[in-house]
């Protein structure tokens, strides 16, 4: 076939034709996302939409990305540059895919998977496609591998330093006979880390191919100087926020196996157009799955300096993008999670807090830029067992909206997905169809959103019942003891909650009430009955500024809308609104 | 002006420990940066934390022990 | 032989293409539109049109019902719902626009918390009555909208599952009527009996609430047209590219939310066929956006979504189009980094690029076509409209200076960018399905498409594109072919592993029954062409595959040959099937339609040429290229032309670049071969 445009075309690095170039890699990582999100089997990632794909160069340095999932740029960043540092570069020979997991060695936790293809010209290695998921099922002690009270990495899942799936082009046989085996669901695994390959091969393919339109040495060069514009750019508007050292703690209510609240501080320090983020301070590591890796306090600082100093999203995500940022995150702490300990929920629950910890940091200096926190929980439920109509196994992972923090401009959004990620509801019309559970009620919660000058969001709350003979259940939810705080005066969110009342009863039980577990919120494989209901509600976002200066007739319409109470507007605004609407 | 070394321990494939930063924290996947920080040597994963132990850490929360963890 | 009027209200012009079947030529017109009162610019065109007289078919797209949307122009809308399930249209999806933008604020739905009323009842999953829906409830929903007696009201009413069994939707209705018999209520498993109950509530509310907008342009544009023409009826371009009877449109105005862009891509399509291609993208570049067709096998594509807005998802059969905000009055700037970017922000028409002379001052796509050359001053929509030259040119020097480049050279970026981010956009269409972009050809119209269409063609490896006769028409000419036509959906659930045919013969024959009776009500036919299908996917995954059913009743081995149709189907799609994997049945699609028959036109082009000139045009910043300007009236006298070259004519300019050569094609379409294509 005789394709026109198959001569080479000329590319000046110029700011132009940098960005030309810019838009033609992340199209590239955008269609290996695409490619991903269409022909994988766990919702997690085709309708949830929790992963992200990217192009990397010969270092290991990000030079484009398609992301979806915030919480992994950490892992994105780090994972392949010290894989090739602890293995050297001839580890990666043409045709071999390297799976990674661990927790210890610069991923997210044990759910969430890197993969990575080095892709070569004749001999040299020129770069690597790569794509990194949350795949829904990896084994460990509970269904859908996400043990809120697990002690120790080993009950979380299988654990994989980087390894082959394949050599050569050829499967590892011997390694996916081990993974298959270690799964609870092993077609899923099969389906998700297939569709994951399909991403990195159409990254390599179509890398190669952009080498043949523009030439490939200067599409390397152009990479090399798009990281740098970035960094550079990053870096000038670091420069414009006030330097100085503003720090802020928070205090986490527990951690799914001691009861006990713990408490993670953050220095932030802004000079010379850097921002490091230093963590001393925080508690040593808990003993349950509140830990996060190095990686995730990473990404939590890269998403507050976006939120900060790149909100629209103009410069070009790469590498450079995180040079600015400078992490200081002791091992052994509950920000840096050493081997053994558990950390599936660190990236989950205790991510979504270090964001808001560091914007409260960042309020100091920048507070026009800034929102109250978030509900800052997932909210995670997991739940699985035969269903009775199909007599198949299932496993479900589900989590919620919340609400979002009061900002300096406007109030916090209603119903929103975690600070950390992007992904979407399942509707219960899709979701009755799958699980034996029935929906009472989907509603938002009224009174949740921080009083403020700009309220905070409400979080949501729902009513499940169970249709089953018996369903096992797991959950990690937080900020059920210790509300989302307000910032400058705002009220904190409301809290969320975890409920269950029993068939039969009229009554309402926390967990640890009703089957004795030790958290009310982070528990593992209790077994619900048919008749069951799970009540819950996720928490709502701070409120920002003074309750007293939002204007009554924002208050009034609050009330007429039903987001805040007549008794809530009395108490926390001090507007009292009668019968007829009216307000005194 | 840096004044550390670089040191390259022999690890065997089947030693499965790992080693972290003592100034930032991150993973030393294989080689590490070791400098002299006031109170003993630092083992550091870059030339690059001996500048951040001398202009930040340093300054900050004084030389690091090295026989105790830095956080305190 | 008929003779058929087309007409497109668009946002700043009202078109009109009048075929004459016959004859085999049609006639034009172009005048502003008159947002205030759309039927004044109407009545205004036919005035201008030689020949409404004969005229026996009149179908009209429009863009009314999308910008009631968008400006949140309505009544207050009543939503009625499940108990407990009041918020749904409020939390929507969850998902953020904007990832780590604080201040982003979610889209309010186009109904007040404060007139969502629950009630009780309730179907489970298969469609079975597990609550019942009593009096009490019914009498109470009664009181409440009762109380808003005396406003503009309309009603929407979305229950869970109601696509599996409408009845407790229409108990609701009752009760609403007996309290507002003026109201138009609007019931999901009507407007769009699809699962998914957050878009199909955002679709039926959307229907609520742009029925009085469309209801009023119905009214008006009746009038007009009764007093004008002899036409017996006429009719609205629906969202599906099939026209509608407009009373019948009235019924569901949802059906009118993406009618302006369906037009586009139905004459699109024609002009490939008679080009002789059967894979194309059609690029339809106007003044704040672009929309994107794409024909495959000789067809427009079909979706069952569209997004009016981030957070407005409208769950219709549409013809599928994909809009950018880039367009010709796109503003071009620089960021604190050096960095060019191109829109979306547009100067719109007022105030208009800097060349229009109306205060604005930013460097706009059209600022850039001008003063390299392509644009001609003196020539911009026929003459109609003079440009300021010096005034584009200043703009772009000041552009120039950030980037330290040259005015010249700085247009040449601004269009290098516009035209990379056109491209993009088609590339993602294409991998999304799977499609090799160098194997399309490019149907380019709008304003601005043909300006652009050999640069953007470039970029995708394509060999060909197409300009049709009148290109700033393109979208009335589609109306003016259009087949009537009807869809419908339906979710219907069914597994492989447990399936039970009679029940999805039953369905597929009410569906079939329902669209050639919805048709009957828009056209007189015996026989409508019937089509079917049905989405598919293997158990657990979450995108669906159509795979085309077999005419006549379902049975157990045409159930067979659908699942193998489907397993042939991802294998070409995705490179694998799973032979003995569970197959889940999602939606059931019908479409009843009269195809018109195919047209043949002599000569579609304009009269009344003007002699070539020459100008220099810049397609290198180094230096500009004496250039051979055509007009293209004039063209039919030629054998075909190399590039350089540009082409006027009043709605539209081409662009050959240096190798390119140009041939005439059927009906005066302008076939352009990239420079290096075989």
């Amino acid at each position: 076939m005789n394709v026109a445009g198959a001569a080479k075309q000329h590319l000046d690095l110029d700011a132009v034709g940098l960005h030309v170039l810019h838009n033609a890699l992340a199209n590239i990582a955008a269609e290996m996302a695409i490619v991903m999100m269409k022909t994988s089997y766990s919702t997690i990632f085709n309708e949830g939409l929790d992963f992200s794909t990217m192009l990397l160069d010969r270092e290991g340095n990000l030079i484009a990305e398609k992301n979806f999932a915030p919480s992994m740029m950490g892992a994105v960043n780090y994972t392949l540059r010290w894989t090739l540092e602890e293995l050297g570069e001839s580890f990666f020979k043409p045709g071999d895919i390297v799976v990674h997991n661990d927790p210890y060695r610069g991923n997210c936790h044990i759910p969430e998977h890197m993969l990575m293809k080095p892709i070569f010209r004749g001999e040299e290695l020129i770069g690597f496609s790569g794509a990194i998921g949350h795949l829904a099922e990896v084994g460990g002690k509970a269904p859908g591998s996400f043990a809120a009270d697990a002690t120790d990495v080993y009950q979380e899942g299988l654990r994989l330093p980087p390894v082959k799936l394949f050599e050569g082009g050829r499967y590892n046989e011997q390694l996916w006979r081990v993974i298959l085996a270690n799964h609870r669901t092993p077609r899923n695994s099969w389906g998700d880390l297939h569709a994951m390959i399909g991403a990195l091969n159409i990254g390599e393919r179509r890398l190669l191919e952009l080498g043949e339109r523009y030439d490939l040495d200067t599409v390397i060069k152009g990479a090399r100087s798009l990281i740098a514009y970035s960094e550079r750019r990053l870096a000038a508007e670091i420069s414009e926020l006030p330097e100085g050292s503003y720090a802020a703690s928070m205090m986490v209510e527990d951690d799914g196996v001691g009861i006990e609240p713990f408490g993670v501080k953050v220095k932030v320090v802004i000079r010379g157009g850097r921002v490091i983020a230093d963590f001393t301070g925080s508690s040593p590591q808990v003993r349950g799955p509140m830990n996060c890796t190095f990686v995730v306090a990473a990404a939590a600082l890269y998403n507050a300096i976006f939120c900060v100093a790149d909100p629209q999203g103009l410069i070009p995500r790469n590498a450079g993008c995180y040079r600015p940022a400078q992490v200081i995150a002791p091992p052994g702490s509950v920000v840096n999670v050493k081997h053994p300990g558990p950390s599936v929920g660190g990236n989950t629950d205790l991510q979504p807090k270090l964001i808001d910890l560091l914007l409260a940091a960042f309020s100091q200096a920048v507070p026009e830029r800034i929102a109250a926190s978030s509900g800052g929980s997932s909210s995670n439920l997991l739940f699985g067992g035969v269903h009775p109509e199909t007599g198949r196994y299932y496993s479900n992972y589900h989590f919620d909206g919340m609400g979002a923090g009061g900002t300096a401009l406007k109030d916090g959004n209603d119903g929103e997905v975690t600070r950390h990620s992007n992904c979407r509801n399942t509707p219960v019309e899709v979701f009755e169809h799958r699980y034996p559970l029935l929906t009472l009620g989907y509603g938002l919660t009224r009174d949740s959103g921080g009083a403020g000058q700009h309220r905070g969001g409400l979080g949501t709350e729902r009513t499940f019942r169970i249709t089953a003979p018996e369903i096992t259940f797991s959950a990690l939810f937080d900020r059920c003891k210790l509300a989302p705080p307000g910032l400058f005066g705002g009220l904190p969110g409301g809290r969320s909650a975890l409920l269950v009342k029993r068939a039969g009863t009229s009554e309402l039980q926390s967990f640890d009430q009703a089957f004795g577990v030790r958290s009310p919120t982070k528990f593992t494989n209790v077994v619900l009955h048919e008749g069951d209901e799970l009540h819950y509600r996720t928490p709502g976002g701070g409120g920002f500024g003074d309750p007293l200066q939002r204007a009554p007739a924002l208050v009034r319409e609050d009330v007429a809308e039903g987001y805040v109470s007549r008794n809530a507007a009395q108490r926390d605004y001090g507007v009292t609104i009668d019968d007829a609407g009216a307000s005194k | 002006m840096r004044q550390g070394r670089w040191i390259e321990p022999v690890r065997r494939w089947n030693d499965t420990t790992v080693s972290y930063c003592q100034v930032c924290g991150r993973l030393i996947p294989r080689r590490s940066w070791v400098f002299e920080g006031g109170k003993g040597e630092v083992t550091a994963c870059s030339p690059d934390c001996e500048d951040l132990y001398e202009d930040y850490l340093k300054p900050t929360y004084g030389a690091m022990d090295r026989n105790a963890d830095h956080q305190g | 032989m008929s003779v058929v009027l087309g007409i497109d209200t668009g946002g700043t012009f009202t078109d009109f293409v009048l075929v004459d079947e016959e004859r085999g030529a049609i006639t034009t017109a172009k005048v502003p539109s008159t947002p205030s009162d759309p039927a004044a610019a109407i009545a205004a065109g036919l005035a201008r049109l030689d020949g409404v007289e004969r005229v026996d078919r009149v179908v009209i797209g429009t863009t009314v019902a999308t910008n009631a949307v968008l400006e949140r122009r309505g009544p207050t809308i009543i939503y009625v719902t499940n108990r407990g399930f009041e918020d749904v249209p409020f939390i929507g999806r969850m998902d953020k626009a904007r990832i780590y933008d604080l201040h982003w604020q979610k889209p309010k739905p186009l109904v007040r918390r404060r007139h969502c009323f629950g009630i009780g009842g309730r179907l489970d999953s298969h469609g079975r009555e597990i609550v019942a829906l009593d009096s009490n409830d019914l009498e109470d929903l009664r009181r409440k909208a009762a109380a808003l007696a005396g406003d503009d009201v309309a009603v929407a009413v979305c229950c869970l599952f109601a696509y599996l069994d409408g009845r407790h939707e229409q108990r609701a209705a009752e009760a609403i009527r007996a309290a507002l018999p003026e109201a138009h209520v609007s019931l999901s498993h009507e407007v769009s009996p699809l699962w998914r109950e957050y878009e199909r509530a955002s679709t039926t509310i959307a229907d609520a609430f742009i029925k009085p907008v469309v209801s009023r342009y119905i009214q008006g544009v009746g009038r007009i047209i009764g007093d004008r023409l002899a036409a017996k009826q006429w009719n609205l371009l629906a969202s599906n590219g099939g026209y509608l009877r407009a009373e019948q449109a009235e019924r569901r105005p949802a059906q009118l939310l993406i009618s302006g862009l369906a037009g586009g891509v139905i004459g699109g399509r024609y002009y490939a066929e008679l080009a002789g291609t059967r894979r194309a993208f059609t690029l339809d570049i106007g003044g704040t956006s672009t929309d994107i067709g794409l024909i495959l096998e000789g067809g427009q594509q079909y979706a069952t979504e569209f997004d009016i807005d981030f957070g407005i998802p409208v769950t219709i059969p549409c013809v599928a189009v994909r809009t950018i905000g880039a367009g010709g009055g796109s503003i071009a700037w620089v960021d604190k980094g050096g960095l060019l970017h191109v829109g979306p922000q547009s100067a719109g028409a007022e105030p208009g690029p800097a060349a229009y002379g109306r205060g604005g001052s930013e460097s706009t796509v059209t600022d850039a076509n001008l003063i390299l050359g392509r644009l001609n001053p003196d020539f911009f929509l026929g003459g109609a409209m003079a440009l300021d030259l010096a005034a584009a040119r200043s703009s772009l020097a000041r552009l120039g200076e950030k980037l330290s480049l040259t005015a010249e050279a700085a247009a040449l970026a601004v269009l290098r960018t516009v035209d990379e981010n056109m491209a993009n956009a088609i590339r993602l269409i294409a991998v999304e399905r799977g499609l090799d972009t160098r194997e399309f050809a490019l149907i380019a119209f709008g304003g601005a498409g043909p300006l652009h269409a050999r640069a953007v063609a470039e970029r995708l490896g394509m060999a060909t594109v197409i300009v049709p006769p009148h290109p700033g028409l393109c979208s009335a000419f589609g109306a003016a072919i259009a087949d009537a036509r009807v869809d419908r959906v339906q979710t219907f659930f069914a597994d492989s592993t447990d399936v039970d045919v009679g029940a999805i013969a039953k369905t597929l024959k009410r569906l079939r029954e329902g669209a050639v009776a919805d048709l009957r009500l828009s056209i007189d036919v015996a026989n409508p062409e019937i089509r079917s299908s049905a989405d598919m996917r293997y158990s657990g995954q979450n995108y669906e595959l159509e795979v085309p059913l077999p005419e006549g009743d379902l049975d157990v081995a045409a159930w067979e040959k659908l699942i193998d149709g489907f397993a042939a189907a991802h294998e070409r799609q995705y490179g694998f099937a799973l032979p003995g994997e569970p197959v889940e049945l999602i939606n059931l699609r019908v479409t009843a339609l009269k195809p018109e028959p195919a047209r043949d036109f002599a000569d579609l082009s304009p009269g009344g040429g003007r002699p070539m000139t020459r100008r220099p045009v810049w397609f290198e910043a180094a230096a500009a290229t004496p250039c051979a300007i055509h007009h293209r009236a004039e063209l039919a006298a030629k054998d075909g032309l190399m590039g350089p070259a540009v082409i006027e004519e009043t709605d539209s300019t081409t662009v050959l670049h240096p190798g390119d050569r140009l041939r005439l094609g059927k009906a005066g379409l302008l076939h352009l071969t990239l420079e290096g294509s075989a």
